[in-house]
């Protein structure tokens, strides 16, 4: 039996982290194998450090996170919503408050954590399953042995690549994390509005991600 | 341990001046709404319209949130239907605010749940599914993690809401079986006099 706290953190990130992983990995691998069919529609694939540097850039940089993010909000950010919500309307934050148990340490930490702890460790699974199916297409498309991409795939990796890749699921977990907790507890007395709020934090956390998304590049691009 | 000056909110218009004394049992009855702002009123979950609550000796209407917790904590709260909260299954619900107050360590109080789940008669098995429980099973867990956390003061919300007649009698034979209550102060609010003849036995009557 674990504190209360430590529990409802280790649920959300089964919830969104454990459970996401069939999707992630599917979503991976095909995002992998579009990267590399899209670069030797342009460009071929006997360059390996050109491959290799597009396939990292996109997949770190952009698609990993991002795609993350997508995952986690259409999966857990509508169910936060939903959950606290439904909560409220059932009076149970009331007998929470009532039992001398914060809705703040005991509600709302545990999610932020477990959805930001969850969209990092995501991310890095995600980028891990695209960069393999991307180079397995490759090498089989070009006839290049699989270690020459991953020895590309090793020069051309850098620091600021896994900062930015880090920093942007961080905040996306925390955005939709956030937004979707807000919504949830947003709601005042009708049924009704719970599926309104879901809508309302999935718009939201949406519209923040790609918001967020330019801010963050826009920083990386300023002190590259 | 509780006193209310002239306390009005927005249903509870009539101005309530009371005292409960370390110790003694007081019924309140109360429709729906008013029984619940009332419940809110003297826990510091709402302010108040006019008057003052006074609950431990702290004054409600000007007490810091950290402190107000701290008293929370020392009340156990049966509500109608148990008060479970949906996404716990049923020993999850239990041990709640045993474990989130540490109120002993992990081992003690699963021993203690345990003694108190087959004390109550509570039959299915402890990780149950909140859904799967009929109102007098909720309402058992409910009082189960009030029993746990050993409270000061007790604090009965409609507890017969959604009971028959027979399981009326069954938690009022329970509580007069219950020794755990006995020398703590105890507060029922019913929606009529009706339910009284189930509570006044075990708790009011003393």
């Amino acid at each position: 039996m674990r504190d209360p706290r430590a529990e409802a953190l280790l649920r959300q990130i089964y919830f969104t982290g454990i459970q996401a992983l069939p999707a992630i990995t599917a979503t991976g691998l095909l995002i992998g194998l579009i990267i590399i069919l899209q670069i030797s529609s342009i460009a071929g694939t006997q360059s390996s450090t050109t491959v290799t540097k597009i396939l990292l850039w996109l997949t770190l940089r952009e698609l990993g996170p991002f795609f993350t993010g997508l995952i986690i909000l259409t999966r857990s950010g509508t169910a936060i919503s939903t959950e606290l919500s439904t909560m409220k309307l059932n009076r149970e934050l009331l007998y929470l408050e009532a039992m001398g148990i914060r809705i703040d340490d005991y509600l709302i930490i545990p999610r932020l954590l477990g959805a930001m702890t969850s969209a990092v460790i995501l991310s890095i699974y995600f980028q891990l399953f695209a960069l393999f199916g991307g180079l397995t297409l490759a090498s089989l498309l070009s006839n290049i042995p699989f270690s020459e991409y991953g020895e590309a795939i090793i020069e051309n990796f850098t620091f600021q690549e896994l900062i930015i890749s880090f920093s942007k699921s961080l905040i996306f977990g925390l955005t939709i994390s956030g937004v979707s907790i807000w919504q949830g507890l947003s709601v005042k007395k009708s049924p009704t509005e719970i599926p309104q709020r879901a809508t309302k934090a999935v718009t939201g956390s949406l519209f923040l991600l790609f918001l967020l998304d330019v801010i963050i590049n826009l920083i990386a691009a300023v002190f590259k | 341990m509780i006193r209310c000056i002239d306390l009005r909110g927005e249903f509870l218009r009539q101005g309530l001046t009371f005292e409960v004394k370390k110790g003694t049992k007081a019924r309140f009855i109360f429709h729906k709404l008013e029984g619940d702002e009332f419940i809110e009123l003297i826990l510091g979950l709402k302010r108040p319209v006019s008057g003052k609550v006074f609950l431990m000796d702290q004054d409600l209407t000007n007490i810091s949130r950290d402190v107000l917790l701290n008293i929370r904590k020392r009340i156990g709260i049966l509500f109608s239907r148990g008060g479970l909260i949906s996404n716990l299954r049923a020993w999850e619900n239990l041990t709640l605010p045993a474990l989130y107050h540490k109120i002993a360590s992990p081992q003690e109080i699963k021993e203690k749940g345990l003694q108190i789940l087959e004390r109550l008669g509570f039959k299915k098995p402890p990780l149950t599914r909140l859904s799967e429980l009929t109102v007098f099973e909720r309402l058992l867990i409910g009082l189960g993690r009030v029993i746990l956390i050993n409270p000061e003061i007790i604090i009965l919300h409609y507890i017969f809401e959604g009971l028959n007649e027979k399981e009326k009698e069954t938690i009022g034979s329970l509580f007069k079986e219950l020794k755990d209550f006995e020398e703590s102060t105890v507060i029922s609010v019913l929606d009529s006099r009706e339910d009284e003849r189930f509570l006044i036995p075990a708790l009011v009557a003393k």
